[in-house]
């Protein structure tokens, strides 16, 4: 799935944590941060209110001599001014815009060079200084760095005449914050002394930056300028009132969505049928392209060049599927949301949403509709602004609203197989379906893979690395924009799963082992460890007993369940047939690194249990 | 107060008056799509996709390449401010497709474009011009047709402090599934100092192509050479009124094929239909060429010689460009000199081998200054010196064009011939002295010895010719052999404890290469070498080097972390399992020495996931023992060409399970298995002694080249080592 970053400036320091191979060398400690002054300073420059950034960061090493990438990103509303290096050789910087996947284009640019150490004496100095062209692209401060940090301090100068206010997010003991007051001046200076902070490290299926990792965020509130009063985002209010201004610049052409969305709606009889089939075109016909630079990361593009292009972001894609809606005589109002990559719940006016749907009321209602995810049907909502606080546009005002959350068993996998003994072999059918994220997911991988090669690709997928199975008849359905479930069904051969000595047959009826592999290496693992989402796995398979057989083993059940998980299988023996039950449940999206060795002997236990055959043997 | 406007503020402003009623003058961009919306060709107006292609996930209606070149006198000033007359070269390629969309996956393939409008290359004291424009047209299944403005939709991609476009990008606006997409990009460049880029037809596609034609036209000082491959259409050649040379080629209906880099065994330039073609300003002063090289005109299918010689002159040129050659030299000569004084009786054979070595060792680490060629010259040198025989040998690789298909000197490596069968190359990865590579195995060589150089003569080497035919090594020489002694713990029934020693020659040890540490190899090159301090002792010796002792350690330390974690995703990739634990792992030998020619590497590790529970028995899947081997898909099996292995090869697993104390054993009949054909074959068997059960499998691809008509052969020895892969054996407990 694919969510634009709307709101560029808060992002463009938080993106310096993404795995880019420019950015993820020197991920070690041989090479620390010893240490660290940057300041931050409201400034007055042309009758404007700009901030300048200075920073001064020492480069030693501990270990193995090892170079050190230092890079720091900028954009269209802040410039680099200087950057030095003094100690050791250093490439020349260079800027280059920063190209993202999955983002068409943004206007992101990242400035970067090699500090070239040749012995462990050494210290590399970077002196670098940046220039944020207004206070709302100085709204981010990272405390964490790619390398460990002995001590670093930051401060934050505010004349008088200038009002912010100031989030700690995730802050801990390594951290203390000050606020002192420059007698000479007047300036109020925030301090925060870090030491002693461990290196940031990428790795995979970590949890959201946000949530976890300590930061400052900065709101500029109001500022004196010549007199005058500047307001920024003095509350939600005004917050609102400046997201809506950058909304309202879209001049929509009602005329051509009207026509528009009546021929869409040409055979719809119930208002359901409608929304259906207005949601059902925008996914069906606007390629999601994320696309934004300038005032485009703000405003949407209008409802007429999106139908034009055929593709939109998200903001022109809720735009054009509010408009439509309208047109048709609905309720329905452009959103902003953060979602999970955002991390955050919404209490103070901070410009953080990353994301925008479109809401429908609609029988005393709110729907969050969100054409962005292309298979999703309406009635449902993405995991990812699933129990998110959601701002909707009500006219000169705002609704905060919080988006539905659905429990792990909307995002599910179930397996319905039958099988017989034949040929010294299992053959069954089975049918294999998906809800929620899973089926987004699984839809959207079939469905973006070239005709030829689907057929081939599923097969390999469900033979579940077993090459002497065989899968036939496979048949799809729910493939379409706007259907509910996803389901494959298809009849198979598996002599793996049964083995034959003397005169007993030995069963392995659980073809695909879910997370047996997913034990977590606690010695190298640094972050917590985030699951896509919460979700359900339910198998039930039969296995009709061969006549002249009956049956002289099988394995015990097993059941664990902590607040994070679920792992459940039973055997139940009936007449003539054995029925095998699992049910996988996460329930929390973090499995957090306190709980990493029970989960590890619970997948120990669960592996255990995948490896239990069921034993039948001759009457 | 009177404002005063100065008089060149005055025309300036009367300018952008005029300016601003006048015509909008069409941009070069505009007038070239319009020539090639234009273009009279009935296939590009054929909207209608031909019955049985709508499950393709898109089609290639149309596709037409017109290339344009001609070279010009002019007079231009160089980067020192000098000027002179030289030849340029003018080329342009509009490279136009038609493209039915039938999917989303096709949808998002084709949805975007990106291309760098203008760039410069710099060459020798001069620069040379790369510009690009691109067309696009969306015409709807109703046959409207909208075409995109590509300048208005780019977005520029910058970089550098002035924000100096690299890339744009275009998203195609209006573009749906059922849509045809026709779309050209337009390559205009003007060379000083660069031929242009070597010209590749290809007469296959990922998608069905109905119709592709290709048309030339190039002006008379040029020089074409060009080949037509693997059943391409021959071009027809004709001229126009001002002389140009006009080349043609169509096809229609062309051949469906995977995408390369998904494809298993191939050798594209031996199997698939293309034209090669290069287009060479040889009437250029500032371009580098052979003495050899011809005289304007198009040349089709030249000789093998023609080629053969520009090797051999551009090879002796390097005679000439012996520089920075004085520290090198004096380490291989002490080297050489001491290993020769302790060991007088040295052979020839063994003397080709040590000088060979000598000069690889201290050869610098740096390829531009000191290129493959200048190391292959400087080993002539030596053999001359050292009097061993030796020619020259120029090979084709079996996975470039055959010998006698070449159309560059750049479709030959050059070699040694020492002592009539002893070959040496310059890249040898982690070989030892004289191993020849797979690729070259099998293959007829040229051969000269070298009585001159005359880089400045067309034949570039005088001396005696002829012909070597390099012995392609059998599967028993690239052999794979695994012994894995397998206990399992009583303590712990789920796991197994292995140790696995595998020795692996010839083209086999490739796979192990990654494995291997440079501080190994070099620690053992220098004990092959008698060189008798280390490479840190060296590094302390020099006062440059000297520095740089802690970033090289670093080096070494961060390689020997990650050999660990190759060692560990190694057994991973075999078992399809991550390890426990990795006990212990160590390299018996390394390969690189003809003393020690095969690669013995050791590692004891615990596994899990490979005995499963039944009952109190234990089912142990010695299948898996044998590692993951290739499993033939669907479209393996429908395979339509020749296959070309790395070479023949063989995979033989010697493995010793210890019963656990308590249990028996059974079902391992079905262990014993045989099945051969003309390609090779797969066979296992077992052996019972006491609580040691020992199982031997075989599996052998005794072609390195296969046609299609085995290629079935090929398929089922794989499948029947996927049947072993699947045994089990039964563990039973055995009553007390």
């Amino acid at each position: 799935m694919n969510y634009s970053i709307y709101m560029n400036y808060y992002w463009l320091l938080l993106i310096s944590f993404f795995p880019i191979s420019l950015l993820s060398q020197n991920m070690d400690d041989d090479m620390i941060i010893s240490e660290q002054q940057s300041t931050y300073r409201y400034v007055i420059e042309n009758n404007r209110v700009v901030v300048k950034e200075n920073q001064d960061i020492l480069y030693s090493c501990i270990k193995n001599v090892q170079p050190v990438t230092f890079f720091r990103f900028y954009d269209i509303n802040s410039e680099i001014t200087k950057i030095r290096v003094k100690g050791v050789k250093a490439s020349s910087p260079k800027y280059e815009t920063y190209a993202q996947e999955n983002i068409f284009y943004d206007d992101s640019k990242v400035c970067h060079l090699t500090l070239q150490f040749k012995d462990r004496d050494e210290v590399g100095r970077v002196t670098y200084e940046k220039n944020y062209k207004d206070p709302f692209g100085f709204s981010f401060i990272n405390i964490v760095e790619p390398h460990f940090i002995r001590n670093k301090t930051i401060r934050i100068i505010v004349p008088q005449w200038m009002e912010i206010d100031i989030v700690e997010n995730n802050f801990d003991r390594g951290i203390s914050s000050s606020k002192s007051m420059d007698p000479n001046s007047g300036n109020t200076i925030y301090i925060y002394q870090v030491e002693n902070r461990e290196a940031y490290r990428h790795e995979e299926f970590m949890p959201d930056y946000m949530l976890t990792f300590p930061s400052i965020q900065v709101v500029p509130r109001k500022a004196v300028v010549n007199k005058k009063s500047e307001e920024y985002f003095y509350s939600f209010d005004h917050m609102y009132r400046w997201c809506k201004s950058k909304a309202d610049m879209a001049e929509n052409d009602h005329e051509v969505v009207a026509h528009l969305a009546k021929e869409i709606t040409k055979g719809s009889e119930t208002d359901r049928d409608k929304i259906n089939a207005l949601l059902n075109w925008v996914q069906n016909n606007i390629r999601y392209i994320a696309f934004e630079y300038g005032v485009q990361g703000f405003k949407p593009d209008e409802a007429q060049a999106v139908i034009r292009k055929k593709y939109g972001d998200c903001k022109g894609m809720s735009n054009l599927l509010k408009c439509l809606l309208q047109a048709e005589g609905f309720d329905a109002r452009l959103v902003w949301i953060n979602t999970t990559d955002a991390g955050r719940e919404w209490k103070l006016p901070i410009p953080s949403a990353d994301h925008m749907i479109c809401a429908l009321h609609h029988d005393n209602e709110f729907h969050f509709l969100d054409p962005t995810v292309k298979f999703m049907p309406f009635g449902e909502i993405a995991y990812p602004i699933q129990g998110k606080m959601a701002m909707v546009e009500d006219g000169d005002h705002y609704l905060m609203l919080r988006t539905p959350l659905l429990p792990p068993s909307h995002n599910s996998i179930q397996l319905v197989s039958r099988y017989v003994v034949e040929d010294g072999r299992l053959k069954g059918e089975s049918e294999l379906s998906f809800s929620g994220e899973p089926k987004y997911g699984i839809t959207s991988a079939i469905r973006y893979t070239g005709s030829a090669d689907r057929n081939i690709y599923l097969k390999n997928f469900l033979k579940s690395n077993n090459p002497t199975d065989s899968i036939f008849g496979l048949q799809i359905q729910g493939i379409e924009v706007g259907s509910g479930n996803l389901s494959i069904s298809y009849e198979e051969l598996r002599p793996s799963s049964l083995r034959s000595f003397s005169d007993e047959l030995y069963v392995d009826l659980d073809v695909f082992k879910e997370f047996a592999g997913l034990v977590i290496d606690t010695l190298k693992r640094k972050n917590d460890y985030a699951f896509s989402f919460c979700q359900m796995i339910r198998n039930r398979i039969i296995i009709e007993i061969p006549e002249g057989y009956r049956m002289k083993d099988i394995p015990a059940d097993m059941e664990i369940v902590t607040d994070d998980y679920r792992f459940s299988i039973r055997y139940t023996i009936e007449e003539q047939s054995i029925l095998y039950q699992k049910e996988i449940t996460i329930k929390n999206r973090t499995l957090s690194k306190s709980n990493f060795l029970q989960w590890n002997k619970d997948i120990g236990l669960l592996k255990n249990a995948y490896t239990r055959q069921i034993t039948l043997e001759k009457n | 107060m009177t404002t005063k406007i100065s008089l060149p503020v005055s025309l300036l402003f009367l300018l952008v008056s005029i300016n601003c009623f006048a015509d909008i003058p069409k941009t070069h961009a505009q007038t070239v799509r319009e020539m090639v919306w234009a273009w009279d060709k009935p296939e590009f107006m054929q909207y209608e996709l031909p019955p049985g292609y709508e499950n393709e996930s898109a089609v290639i209606l149309a596709r037409h390449q017109h290339i344009e070149a001609t070279s010009k006198n002019r007079f231009r000033m160089n980067a020192l401010l000098f000027g002179d007359v030289n030849r340029e070269l003018y080329y342009t390629n509009i490279d136009r497709q038609m493209v039915k969309l039938n999917d989303l996956s096709a949808l998002a393939e084709f949805s975007e474009l990106s291309f760098t409008e203008e760039t410069r290359i710099s060459g020798h004291m001069r620069s040379n011009k790369l510009k690009t424009i691109v067309g696009a047209r969306v015409i709807k299944p109703d046959g409207s047709v909208v075409e995109v403005a590509v300048d208005e939709e780019a977005i520029a991609f910058t970089e550098g402090k002035k924000e100096k476009e690299t890339l744009k990008k275009v998203a195609i606006p209006g573009l749906q599934v059922g849509d045809i997409l026709d779309y050209f990009v337009c390559d205009e460049m003007e060379l000083e100092t660069y031929n242009v880029p070597p010209e590749l037809f290809l007469f296959f596609g990922q998608y069905p192509i109905l119709k592709y034609s290709i048309h030339c036209e190039f002006g008379d000082k040029l020089t074409v050479e060009y080949r037509s491959l693997n059943g391409a259409p021959e071009m027809r050649h004709s001229t126009d009124t001002d002389n140009n040379y006009i080349l043609d080629a169509e096809a229609e209906n062309l051949e469906k094929v995977d995408a390369l880099d998904e494809m298993r065994w191939i050798s594209p330039y031996r199997t698939f239909p293309m034209i090669r073609m290069y287009v060479l300003n040889n009437a250029s002063k500032l371009i580098v060429k052979s003495p050899n090289a011809r005289k304007g005109g198009v040349y089709e299918n030249l000789p093998y010689d023609e080629y053969l010689n520009d090797a051999k002159t551009f090879l002796a040129a390097q005679e000439k460009q012996m520089f920075w050659m004085k520290d090198t030299d004096k380490k291989v000569k002490k080297t050489l000199s001491e290993l020769m004084d302790n060991n007088p009786a040295m052979g020839d054979e063994e003397k080709a081998i040590v000088i060979y070595e000598a000069l690889f060792y201290h050869w610098p680490n740096d390829y531009a200054n000191y290129p493959g060629l200048k190391f292959m010259v400087r080993l002539q040198q030596l053999f001359e010196e050292y009097n061993v025989k030796h020619k020259f040998l120029f090979v084709t690789s079996r996975l470039g064009p055959r010998k006698e298909e070449v159309v560059s000197d750049d479709d030959m490596i050059t070699g040694l011939l020492a002592n009539d069968h002893q070959l040496f190359f310059f890249r040898n990865g982690y070989r030892y002295a004289g191993e020849v590579p797979p690729e070259y195995q099998g293959e007829s060589a040229s051969t000269i010895e070298v009585v001159k150089y005359a880089a400045n003569k067309s034949y570039g080497i005088e001396g005696n010719g002829g012909q070597y035919e390099i012995p392609e090594s059998k599967a028993e020489d690239n052999l794979l052999a695994s012994r894995i002694e397998v206990t399992i713990p009583i303590d712990n029934l789920s796991q197994l404890s292995v140790k696995r020693n595998v020795r692996c020659t010839g083209n086999m040890k490739e796979d192990y290469w990654q494995l291997l540490l440079y501080e190994d190899w070099d620690k053992e090159m220098r004990k092959k070498l008698g060189i008798g301090h280390t490479l840190m002792e060296e590094l302390q010796a020099n006062k440059s080097t000297r520095k740089r002792i802690d970033e090289f350690t670093s080096v070494l330390e961060s390689h020997k972390k990650e050999q660990k974690e190759i060692i560990e995703l190694e057994l991973t990739e075999y078992h399809g399992e991550k390890p426990e634990k990795i006990e212990e792992f160590f390299f018996n030998s390394m390969g690189i020495t003809t003393d020690r020619p095969a690669l013995d590497y050791t590692v004891s590790y615990t596994v899990e996931g490979l005995v499963k529970n039944a009952g109190d028995n234990l089912i142990l899947e010695v299948g898996r023992l044998i590692g993951q081997h290739w499993e033939p898909s669907e479209r393996d099996e429908q395979r339509t060409i020749d296959a070309y292995l790395p070479a023949a090869l063989s995979l033989s697993y010697d493995i010793e399970i210890e019963i656990p104390e308590g249990y028996g054993v059974e079902g391992v009949e079905a262990l014993s298995f045989n099945y051969s054909n003309d390609s090779g074959g797969f066979r296992s068997d077992y052996q019972l002694e006491g609580n040691k059960l020992h199982i031997s499998a075989t599996k052998i691809y005794g072609r390195s080249v296969v046609p299609l008509d085995k290629w079935n052969e090929i398929v089922l020895i794989a499948k029947k080592a996927n049947d072993f892969q699947a045994k089990t054996i039964i563990l039973k407990k055995l009553v007390e």
